[in-house]
This record gives C-alpha cells, sequence and structure tokens, in this order.
C-alpha cells in the first residue's frame, strides 16, 4: 500500500473521461487527483516518522534491558543514569560553562582562520610567481593530518583557549586557503575575456568576474570549515584543557564516569546537528549558482 | 591573471612578430581588413601554422559567413578581430586603424553562453552599460528593452542556470546588442542547438540585424545557416587556412527563413559551396 507512488495515481483516470467534460470537470478532477498526491504524501510521512520513533524507542529499550543484564551496567550505564546526569549538569550550568568555552575557541578558530585563509588563497591565486615558490610547502601541509599539530599547539600555546583556537583556525584556514585558491584559479577565461570586450579594466574583471566567481568557491569551504572548526576545539580539548565539552568528555571517561561521557557526547551531537541545521538553512538563502562548486581541500 | 587569461586554453603561447605590417591595400569602405595575415601557434612545442597569407576585407554593414572544416581557423579570426590577440605577421585593421587589443568596439557571441552566473538575465544585459557608466535608470530601461526584444519578457530575475539552452542564447544576444557595438562577431552561437531552435533563432537575429545592419562576421559549419543569414560566404581550406571560395548569396532581402530552401537559387548556391568544402572535409577526415 505504501509504495503506491503518486504516478500510479494519475495513471487511474480514464482518459476519455477527461474529454468528454468540461472545464469544471476537469478542475474538479485535478483538484481530487492532487487530494490523492497530498494524502499519499501525508501517510508516507507518519509512516516514516512512525518507524524512527520505533527506532529510537527500541534501542533505548534494548540499551535499558541489557544494561546490568547482558552487559555490566559499568561500561554503557542506562538510559534512566544518563537523563539523571544530563539533567543534573544542565540545571548546575556544568553544560553551558563547557560549552561556552568551546563555542568560544570554535568560533574564534572559524574567523582567524576564514579572514587569513581568503587573504593567502587570493595572494596566491593571482600570483603565478609566489604560488610556484610555496607550492611544494603547500603539498606538505595538504597531506599533513592538521589534528596532529594539536600537541605542538598546546606546547606553544599552553592548556587554555589559546591552543584550540589556534588549532581550529589551522583547520579552517586550510580549508578556506584551498577553495579560495581553486576558485582563483578556475575563473573563466571566457568570462574574464567577455568583460574586456565590453571594456572592462583590471578593476573591473576583478569586481565582475573574479569575486563573484570566488565566493562560490569560499562559500563552499566555509560550510565545510564550520562542522570541522568545532572538531579542532574538541581535539584541542580532549588533549589537554580544564574548560570545554572535549575536556568533559575525557575528565568523564577518565573517572569511569560512563554516564557522564555518554552525556557529553549527546550535547555534542546536539551542537552538531545544530550546525548542519544551520548550514542548510543558510543553503536555502544563497543564490543558486553558489551551490554549483566542488569543495576541494582535506580538512583533518 | 589579465594577459595571459586572454588567450583561449589550449593556445599557451602567441607569436607576435613586430613591425611586419603590411598595410598598403587599404580600402576605404572596409570595416574589417585582413592584410597578409598569418598566425602560428606554439602548441606542445609544436609550430602549428594557422591562417597564412590571409587576405579579406568586410564593408560596413555586410553580413558575412565564415564556413570550413573544423579547427581551420575561422575562431582565430574572430579572435583576431576582436582584439584578444594579434596576428603573427600582417595587420588586423579595424575602421581604417590597427585592431585595439581587445577591440571594445565588437561585440563577440561565442558557442558558450559566457553568461555571469551570479547575473540574473536583467543584470547579465546589463553589465556592459554599467561597466560604460550609464546611469542606472537609463540602464534598466534600455536593457528591458533589448529584454522585450529577444523575447526573453518575464525571465528579467532568472539566473542562467535556470534558463533552457536556447533562452541563455537570447540571452548572451541581447546582452551583446544592448551596447550597440558597431560590428557583432559569433561564433557558431547556435552550433550546440537542436535543428529546430537554431533555425528560430537564426530567424530571430535575421529579423533583428535587418533593422540595425550592423556589420556581421558569423562563423558556422552548416552551409544552409550561412546562406540563409549571409550577403556573402566564405570558404575556408584547411589548416593553416586561406580563402578558398568567396561567394556572395544573391538572394533578396528579407529572407524567409523558412521557405529560403526551396528557392532554386539556394540550391545552386549549397551545391557550390558544397562543391568548395567537400575535398577538404574529406581529406581532413581521412588523416
Amino acid at each position: 500500500m505504501k509504495t503506491r507512488s503518486s504516478r500510479q495515481d494519475v495513471a487511474e483516470v480514464p482518459a476519455e473521461a477527461v474529454e468528454h467534460d468540461g472545464a469544471a470537470r476537469r478542475a474538479e478532477m485535478s483538484r481530487q487527483l492532487q487530494a490523492d498526491v497530498d494524502r499519499s504524501r501525508r501517510r508516507q510521512r507518519a509512516a516514516r516518522y512512525l518507524g524512527r520513533l520505533a527506532i529510537v524507542v527500541g534501542m533505548l529499550a534494548l540499551w535499558n534491558y541489557s544494561s546490568g543484564r547482558l552487559v555490566d551496567e559499568f561500561w554503557v550505564s542506562s538510559p534512566g543514569a544518563v537523563w539523571e546526569r544530563l539533567s543534573e549538569w544542565l540545571i548546575d550550568g556544568t553544560i553551558l560553562h563547557h560549552f561556552a568555552f568551546t563555542i568560544r575557541a570554535m568560533v574564534f578558530g572559524l574567523l582567524i582562520g576564514t579572514v587569513s585563509g581568503i587573504t593567502v588563497g587570493f595572494i596566491l591565486g593571482m600570483s603565478r610567481f609566489l604560488s610556484d615558490i610555496f607550492e611544494p610547502f603547500i603539498l606538505v601541509v595538504y597531506g599533513l593530518p592538521k589534528i596532529a599539530l594539536a600537541p605542538l599547539f598546546i606546547l606553544w600555546f599552553g592548556i587554555g583557549i589559546e591552543s584550540k583556537v589556534i588549532l581550529a583556525a589551522v583547520i579552517v584556514f586550510f580549508l578556506v586557503f584551498y577553495n579560495t585558491y581553486a576558485g582563483v584559479h578556475a575563473v573563466d577565461r571566457g568570462l574574464l575575456d567577455v568583460v574586456a570586450i565590453m571594456g572592462g579594466g583590471r578593476s573591473d574583471r576583478l569586481r565582475h568576474v573574479i569575486l563573484p566567481s570566488c565566493t562560490a568557491w569560499i562559500y563552499t569551504g566555509l560550510q565545510l570549515a564550520v562542522p570541522y572548526s568545532l572538531i579542532g576545539a574538541i581535539v584541542g580539548e580532549i588533549i589537554a584543557s580544564d574548560r570545554g565539552l572535549g575536556y568533559l568528555l575525557r575528565r568523564s571517561s577518565g573517572t569511569f564516569d560512563t554516564p557522564g561521557t555518554i552525556s557529553a557526547l549527546i550535547v555534542l551531537a546536539a551542537i552538531g546537528l545544530a550546525f548542519m541545521a544551520l548550514v542548510r538553512l543558510s543553503q536555502k538563502w544563497t543564490a543558486s549558482w553558489m551551490r554549483v562548486q566542488p569543495a576541494v581541500g582535506n580538512a583533518i | 591573471m589579465n594577459r595571459k587569461a586572454l588567450n583561449p586554453p589550449g593556445e599557451a603561447t602567441t607569436l607576435v612578430s613586430s613591425g611586419a605590417g603590411g598595410s598598403s591595400s587599404q580600402s576605404p569602405d572596409a570595416e574589417i581588413e585582413f592584410v597578409n595575415v598569418e598566425k602560428y601557434f606554439l602548441r606542445d612545442g609544436r609550430l602549428v601554422e594557422t591562417l597564412r597569407d590571409l587576405n579579406l576585407a568586410v564593408p560596413r554593414g555586410q553580413f558575412v559567413c565564415l564556413i570550413g572544416p573544423s579547427g581551420c581557423g575561422k575562431s582565430t579570426l574572430l579572435n583576431m578581430t576582436a582584439g584578444l590577440f594579434e596576428p603573427t605577421a600582417g595587420s588586423v585593421r579595424f575602421q581604417g586603424s590597427p585592431v585595439a587589443l581587445p577591440n571594445t568596439k565588437v561585440g563577440y557571441i561565442t558557442q558558450q553562453d559566457n553568461l555571469l552566473p551570479w547575473r540574473t538575465t536583467a543584470r547579465n544585459v546589463e553589465l556592459a552599460l554599467r561597466i560604460k557608466k550609464m546611469p542606472k535608470a537609463q540602464r534598466r530601461r534600455r536593457a528591458q528593452d533589448i529584454i522585450d526584444l529577444v523575447g526573453l519578457s518575464g525571465f528579467e530575475d532568472a539566473y542562467p542556470s535556470e534558463l533552457s539552452g536556447g533562452m541563455r542564447k537570447r540571452v548572451t544576444l541581447a546582452r551583446t546588442l544592448v551596447y550597440e557595438p558597431d560590428v557583432l562577431l559569433a561564433d557558431e552561437p547556435f552550433g550546440a542547438l537542436d535543428a529546430q531552435l537554431k533555425l528560430l533563432l537564426a530567424r530571430e537575429l535575421l529579423t533583428i540585424w535587418e533593422r540595425t545592419r550592423q556589420t556581421m562576421v558569423f562563423v558556422t559549419h552548416d552551409i544552409s545557416e550561412a546562406i540563409a543569414l549571409a550577403d556573402r560566404v566564405i570558404v575556408f581550406s584547411r589548416r593553416p587556412a586561406t580563402v578558398k571560395l568567396d561567394c556572395p548569396v544573391d538572394l533578396p532581402r528579407p529572407r524567409d527563413l523558412f521557405s529560403i530552401r526551396s528557392e532554386r537559387r539556394y540550391g545552386e548556391l549549397y551545391e557550390k559551396l558544397w562543391l568548395a568544402l567537400a575535398d577538404d572535409i574529406e581529406a581532413g577526415e581521412a588523416v
């Protein structure tokens, strides 16, 4: 039943009936068809949500059942215990305290990385000479997992917020830099020619072709950079910190506090989800031409 | 970024020999004039001779179609007229003086649409006027007139990605017509479209042209399109390209593109042009 597609609904209308009667009949028919399609869509959506709910409930039930029976509660905790810990942390401000630290590290890293990435991307993108000089260095860093720099940054900048900001900024920098750089190189020469023939000078070409062309690439880089800046901040906190959600996670697991560990993970998942929703929203707001660029660069 | 970027891809190095400008034979009426033009490209270290000893004059207001085997250098000719690059030897003269680099008195319609994807139809059409610093209100009005002329009313706010291939062609046409260039260059503008749409757009182009009578240089590989549109068809040989046949089209104007093919004179011209083209095309295929 549920697999019946809307196309089959349309096919069920006998053709001669449409020809026979006038416009009113046709209008009535199309209204009815639309109602059918709407109804089946609603039904499908309800089924989808029900299915998802069933999975969540099933998982929780399985977790609840197996905890203490199949697996030692010490390892997996239980839904009730996690809920208790989570609400306790929410009420006493623990979550807020660490959340604020992580978000601050992330946002500063995002800002610094974006601005420097765009700047350097343009400078190297526009100058053949400079990009030739820097190419091998860029390749070396491209292959390096940026996360591996975290211990060094902690050594240099301490266990405070600075080392987390720097780590997030470095990850963001490379994502935004690669995309800006690729964007400058991907500028369509045909478009530059068109503007030149129209009498456009260097500044017209920059303003009407090069900058907007790169905007789409930078935007794509930023979409990637947002979740990865969170990774940068968290990893920095996990390695060495006295605040932040990453620290909360490590402290909980370090003290064999399984409900705490799972609670911290749940908060992180929620933050990730929120950022994904933000990125999706921003996609809706941007013009369609912005969405066509492929992203380049490896993040971590 | 700029000078380099103006060369089409694949044509890495342009050889320019200075001082070899034979500019003795000037006809006063010619809008565009090629005098002893030669053009070489360096491609993968190999010297490719594209044009050899080309002499050609296009009078003001003439509709010229260039046909020839693919890759024979027709586009090179247009690019030199647009001042996108210089001849290796000889000279290209435009309205009596050497062609400017780039030549801002031409409008160039290429096979790719080359529309700015971040600009809507209206803003793409306005671009040239904006570069020429025309006041906004005036710019809007002019653009709207041209948009109506090419039949794009109602699509002013659509981005190129939201338009069909035929509509994008219309935007390209509008964008070029809007600044009233003295000369229109068209490089297989309807090449990628299906046959019916091609005919339809060619008819509209002709209608507009019969009103404006700009000098037109139109590259195509379609003999029937060439005859139907042009005052004069020039057949090029294989590379290095020389003029193989210079054939006036003595069909009366205004022309009806849908019925012109049934005229006897059309058939004769078609046969003549096909004969001129055929052996080069066959020779090209055999290689």
